[in-house]
């Protein structure tokens, strides 16, 4: 049973692969939203589900994870590596050789096709080689997840489910060193929602990724190794200290 | 950049239907335009081509457009006749050569021309197959009516009749096919032409019949001296062999026969600027005139409603934008998603920006090339109608 407001499992220990979140203050420019906290860390191959109520920050904190937003004060470090303080490019394409997204609604290409959304973050980054190592690699994915015979499918031809398997594809081509799936399973039935979770745990595993999980979906919080309650740091709370939890 | 051509392409493959409705309405705006320059461009040299290859025309007072298109389109209304004798008042003085026309009779809708010899040489007409025309009712066919009528040498076709002395009934004549002209993309491929005293046998000046000498009293309507006045049931003959040919005599002086126009060809500019004084004085009854100032002055109209065509052209292209500019706004609305997902999964803002450029770009380049084809063909296959205003060579 996952503890909730858990420190750290102590077999986590700081590592290169470890997530730190020091200081931080943030404020969208257009709204009175703000997010402060002193510390939050993750250790490598933790698996954290983030909990909370639509609104109280839970994606904007994936967001400066993955270093989408950027705080206005604070450090967010990835493995060591300060991404709050990279430049605009450093920072994605560290995002993209590193970080595996896997949005609410799944967010696949509609006009391409299963192997192509697979390679799409590859596509679009013209630093990333498309090689035939890339090409096999995507196939590989789809293998693993069961789509092997619907590779030329688009995404309006696959059921639901084969969307989500679409999506954690799309998010493992290239290996990433940490996992970020916001509601992930927000648009699914119950059974669909769970199987979702075990790919997800399976593929964290697989190659030792952290997973760090945003909902609000209290049923599927059996697996994870922690679990952060974001209701705190909303409302008069806002800058409550994430650590303190 | 080549992946962003390629995911643009893979957008343009996916959404076909919609680039293509895309497409055919930069297409069809462009191409409104361009195809009304280009065709006009075309015709105006082709007609003018026509009227430069006929010097000058003379004709009974009117309308001198119109005249000067009657002769050399053989279209629409035939004008007013002249006499035959007009010709001499072109070629009396040897400055210049005269053509007759006579356009005013159909055969099975084809307008029947009556002239000499003479205006196949003057348009370069050859014969493909068969031979020229020998006697009187003898005809040589354009290489569209015989196409139209399924007509070959030895064939024959009967003449709508208009005949001025019909009282009593109506004689068509049967004009036998000797000859089919090669196609010369002109408006002789249209007609028929016929020997012009054929024509004055259409109209009625000339005829053959049974010797009145030897008919019954039935038949007579009364005796003056010697001369043997016959009824209506003596009929002319309406074709034309031997026997016949020896009984075709014409009635009146040939000078005051009929013609629809004269083709004048004069020696040089001052027998023109002599010719032209003369005819075109105010108490003649016929007129000279030069059929291409006649055909630049309609092309000035033209060309005046052109800009009408330009100008509607204009706002016609002004609002395809718009609405282009609408539909690409409200796509892009609808894709705000796909940006998004492309900027969190690492892709820079200008790229996510000129990928979905592109795909316009693709678009526009497609409908480029349509405009460009659709031109090409215009320009290499034109329209039939075009065909008409062309000179034989």
């Amino acid at each position: 049973m996952a503890r909730r407001f858990a420190k750290p499992n102590p077999v986590f220990v700081a590592s290169a692969y470890m997530i730190r979140l020091r200081n931080i203050e943030f404020s969208h420019p257009r709204s009175t939203f703000r997010l402060s906290f002193p510390l939050l860390e993750i250790a490598r191959g933790e698996k954290v589900a983030i909990v909370g109520p639509s609104g109280c920050g839970k994606t904007t904190l994936l967001n400066l994870i993955a270093g989408i937003l950027l705080p206005q004060s604070g450090i967010v470090e990835l493995g060591g590596e300060a991404i709050s303080k990279m430049k605009d490019a450093q920072r994605r394409r560290f995002r993209i050789a590193r970080i595996g997204q896997v949005f609410q609604r799944f967010e696949l290409v509609e006009y391409l096709n299963v192997r192509d959304n697979i390679l799409f973050p590859v596509y679009i980054n013209f630093l990333l080689r498309l090689d035939r190592a890339t090409m096999q690699r995507a196939e590989s994915v789809g293998e693993q997840l069961g789509l092997a015979d619907k590779m030329l499918r688009f995404p309006a031809q696959l059921s639901q489910g084969e969307q989500q398997r679409v999506a954690i594809g799309r998010a493992m081509l290239l290996d990433p060193r940490w996992i970020l799936a916001d509601e992930p399973t927000g648009s699914l039935d119950h059974s669909n929602k769970l199987k979702m979770i075990d790919m997800l745990f399976e593929q964290s595993m697989k190659n030792n990724s952290t997973l760090i999980v945003v909902t609000h979906d209290t049923g599927i919080l059996g697996g994870f190794d922690r679990i952060i309650d974001f209701a705190e740091l909303c409302g008069a709370h806002s800058e409550a200290a994430l650590t303190a939890l | 950049m080549t992946r962003i051509f390629w995911l643009a392409w893979r957008y343009v493959l996916y959404h076909r239907w919609k680039t293509a409705i895309m497409i055919a309405c930069i297409s069809l705006t462009c191409l409104f335009p361009i195809a009304i320059s280009v065709l006009l461009d075309q015709f105006n040299h082709q007609i003018v081509l026509r009227a430069r290859a006929t010097p000058f025309v003379v004709g009974a007072r009117g309308s001198k457009l119109d005249l000067a298109l009657h002769t050399i389109y053989f279209e629409g209304r035939s004008p007013e006749q002249i006499p035959y004798g007009s010709m001499e008042l072109v070629t009396s003085s040897g400055s210049a050569a005269a053509l007759p026309i006579h356009s005013k009779y159909t055969a099975h809708g084809k307008r029947v021309i009556g002239t000499t010899l003479d205006y196949f040489e003057f348009r370069g007409l050859v014969i493909d197959r068969g031979d020229s025309l020998v006697r009187i009712g003898d005809c040589v066919v354009g290489a569209n009516v015989a196409r139209d009528l399924k007509l070959k040498p030895g064939d024959q076709i009967l003449t709508h009749s208009d005949n001025i002395v019909d009282i009593a009934g109506s004689y068509p004549v049967k004009l036998t096919v000797t000859g089919i002209f090669s196609p010369a993309d002109s408006p002789d491929d249209q007609v028929i032409f016929v020997d012009i005293k054929t024509t004055w046998v259409i109209d009625g000046h000339g005829h053959g019949h049974a010797d009145v000498r030897h008919v019954g009293d039935e038949k007579l309507l009364g005796i003056d001296g010697n001369k043997r006045i016959a009824s209506a049931a003596v009929q002319p003959y309406i074709e034309f062999d031997e026997e016949s040919l020896r009984d075709l005599h014409f009635h009146g002086v040939m000078q005051d026969f009929p013609v629809s126009a004269i083709i004048v060809i004069p020696r040089d500019e001052r027998s023109a600027t002599l010719l032209l004084s003369q005819l075109n004085r105010s108490e003649s009854m016929i007129q000279m005139t030069e059929p291409l100032l006649e055909v630049q002055q309609l092309m000035a109209i033209v060309f005046q409603i052109k800009r009408l065509f330009n100008a509607n052209a204009l706002l016609m292209g002004i609002s395809t934008l718009l609405l282009l500019f609408l539909v690409v706004m409200l796509s892009l609305r609808l894709r705000e998603g796909e940006r998004q997902t492309m900027h969190k999964l690492g892709c820079g803002r200008r790229t996510v920006w000129l990928t979905q450029v592109t795909e316009l770009v693709l678009v526009f380049i497609f409908a480029s090339i349509c405009i460009s084809i659709m031109t090409i063909l215009l320009v290499l296959v034109p329209p039939d109608f075009l065909k008409w205003f062309t000179v034989a060579s």
